[in-house]
């Protein structure tokens, strides 16, 4: 009698679902964890690429001083990235999730627009945009202003009306920036709108019933229901936003890297995005601290 | 006592007052949407009347939405200067190809981290995670100098006695990214595994149970019982998988440099393009015959996508229902 091995079921369990994630540990492995390593190498280091290989030379901390000490526009770049994402955030996320709950409600024509609202999640590729933008008439057919000589959806009536009322000219500047880049925040809506929407019909509708009986209000409804149950889909969308942001194509430093990447500057640009994501890093880091703080208090 | 509410004066005014809000609500939504759906189509249209008039009209003021002559001398250039079979064919096989590889690899993983329970599970899903978030700048240069000196993991290194090279250059060719698609660490994979895993877990397990009871294996139960019922995941992955890759410019940048590049990515340099091809043609390109031109090279990119969207849109949004991304 040949004496068989046998895995208890639980073992065997686990065998069967290491088998199914066993792509990803290759994958992980060869196309994720071995670029990541050797790009912190490189930020470490020269590198030059000839036709035999690459040499690398370790010259220790100096591409990272020499990004804040040798080029002033990383530092000007990184103020206009990060500045860019404190409004935009909240911006994206506040009108997706208004859309979000009116997609959810029940109306004629829905499905035509809800396929309309998915449209920019489809087209919006960051160059189209560029190029519609950078168009003069599409942006005088859409504010009916020949003259004006911006990109489309450019508006700086909210800044000229604050300055009107006495606001100083930052604040001005800021609304006139705002309101310059929302037709783009709109535009970038589509992804998180989605996955609100799905997030939305999660929530079991007995809590809504519920509340119907007590007689609570759609605005009480909104704030006790609503949001509570939708916690962990807007840090999902707080994160996804965020990276998304920052490693959009058109974002200041992504086009840097990608310029020192051309010019085969690989140290330098590896320690930019090094420095570049280590500051991402930090931001993730924090909104997941408030998210996680926030979520014990209510008790 | 309740008959009495129901006509009494109070009760009549309530209706009333619910009738004005709802009205005031349908109102005030309508007006809303038509002014989102003219934001969002906008473009389309523009892009439309713009890449069909001519140089000539769009100069003209007194011609705004609906063009006075139509013309295919800018879509004819525009598909000279992309190079569009080349570019579309390129884009095509990126597309599809990275985005059968991904539904294959990360509908499998996603189901492994739905169904089984093992003792690293939590931790390798934060690995997926990591992926999600780390963006591409971050690793995109050395997986440059990956694909540049590619030796399959250290395989082509033990068979280079026999095969005399160590390393292939694969920049350039498709597999960048279908590669990491087939591993399920391609473009947003982790995504798209964090989909699956969202969707598999809010199916109900009776099937499978039923199915391992009468002996079918868990890979058998998978493909033939799994995957089936799973068809609005699949869509929802598909769609966005397919428009990703092809709208996506930073990483095809990288891989593509020259004239092959995948037609995102030629959009991007169209401007410079067509000033070169000026230089050769006839050296007075008017600013009108450019717009019209990048107009026609951003509805040619936008038009395979836009058809399969067109085509998909129905499961699509129906999916979403069922899909519950996030849970």
């Amino acid at each position: 009698m040949k004496k068989r091995f046998r895995m208890s079921l639980t073992a065997k369990n686990a065998w069967t679902g290491r088998a199914f994630v066993l792509l990803f540990y290759i994958g992980f492995i060869f196309f994720f964890l071995a670029p990541l390593i050797q790009s912190i190498r490189f930020s470490f280091s020269s590198v030059t690429i000839s036709s035999e290989g690459y040499q690398t030379e370790c010259i220790g901390w100096k591409n990272y001083i020499d990004n804040f000490t040798g080029s002033a526009t990383f530092i000007g770049n990184l103020q206009a990235s990060l500045l860019q994402m404190l409004w935009k955030l909240p911006v994206i996320l506040i009108s997706s999730l208004f859309l979000a709950i009116l997609l959810n409600q029940q109306f004629r024509g829905r499905t035509f627009i809800r396929a309309v609202f998915f449209l920019p999640a489809i087209v919006a590729s960051g160059i189209v945009i560029t190029i519609i933008k950078n168009d003069n008439l599409a942006a005088s057919v859409l504010t009916g202003n020949m003259i004006s000589s911006g990109s489309v959806f450019k508006s700086d009536f909210l800044g000229n009306f604050l300055s009107e009322l006495g606001f100083g000219e930052t604040i001005s500047g800021y609304a006139t920036m705002i309101s310059n880049q929302m037709f783009d925040s709109l535009w970038l809506t589509g992804i998180q709108m989605i996955i609100f929407l799905a997030g939305l019909q999660s929530i079991p509708s007995q809590l809504y019933e519920v509340s119907a009986i007590e007689g609570a209000t759609a605005w009480e409804n909104f704030w006790m229901i609503t949001i509570p149950m939708l916690m962990p889909i807007i840090l999902v969308n707080t994160v996804y936003t965020i990276v998304d942001t920052f490693t959009d194509n058109s974002n200041a430093v992504m086009q840097q890297v990608l310029l020192n990447v051309k010019n085969v500057n690989l140290g330098w640009a590896s320690s930019m995005a090094w420095t570049y994501f280590a500051i991402i890093g930090v931001i993730l880091a924090i909104i997941l601290f408030i998210f996680s703080s926030m979520n014990k208090e209510p008790k | 006592m309740q008959q009495s509410y129901i006509n009494s004066k109070q009760h009549r005014s309530y209706v009333l007052k619910r009738k004005i809000s709802s009205a005031l609500i349908k109102t005030f939504r309508t007006l809303f949407f038509i002014g989102l759906v003219y934001l969002f189509i906008f473009p389309l249209i523009y892009l439309f009347v713009t890449a069909f008039q001519s140089a000539d009209s769009i100069n003209n003021p007194n011609v705004m939405w609906i063009p006075d002559s139509l013309t295919l001398e800018s879509m004819k250039t525009a598909l000279e200067v992309l190079d569009y079979g080349k570019s579309v064919f390129l884009s095509a096989v990126i597309s599809v190809g990275s985005t059968a590889a991904a539904l294959f690899s990360c509908s499998l993983v996603g189901y492994g981290f739905a169904r089984f329970r093992f003792a690293e599970r939590n931790l390798a899903f934060a690995l997926v995670i990591l992926t999600i978030i780390v963006p591409p700048p971050a690793i995109v240069l050395s997986s440059y100098v990956n694909f540049r000196f590619f030796d399959f993991g250290g395989l082509l290194k033990l068979l280079a006695p026999i095969i005399g090279y160590d390393h292939v250059n694969l920049i350039g060719s498709p597999l960048t990214f279908i590669l990491p698609s087939l591993f399920a660490c391609g473009l947003r994979s982790g995504l798209f595994i964090f989909i699956f895993r969202q969707f598999f877990q809010g199916m109900s397990k009776d099937l499978e149970e039923a199915a391992k009871i009468d002996g079918c294996g868990p890979f058998k139960t998978y493909y033939r019982i799994i995957v089936p019922l799973a068809v609005p995941a699949f869509i929802t992955v598909l769609l966005f998988g397919f428009i990703w890759h092809w709208n996506d410019v930073f990483t095809s940048s990288m891989y593509f440099m020259g004239d092959n590049q995948p037609i995102s990515v030629k959009l991007s340099g169209i401007y410079d393009a067509l000033s070169k091809a000026d230089i050769f043609m006839t050296g007075a390109m008017t600013q009108s015959e450019m717009r019209t031109y990048a107009a026609a090279g951003c509805l040619l990119t936008i038009l395979p996508p836009l058809v399969i969207y067109i085509f998909t849109q129905k499961y699509f949004t129906e999916s979403i229902e069922r899909t519950g991304i996030v849970g």
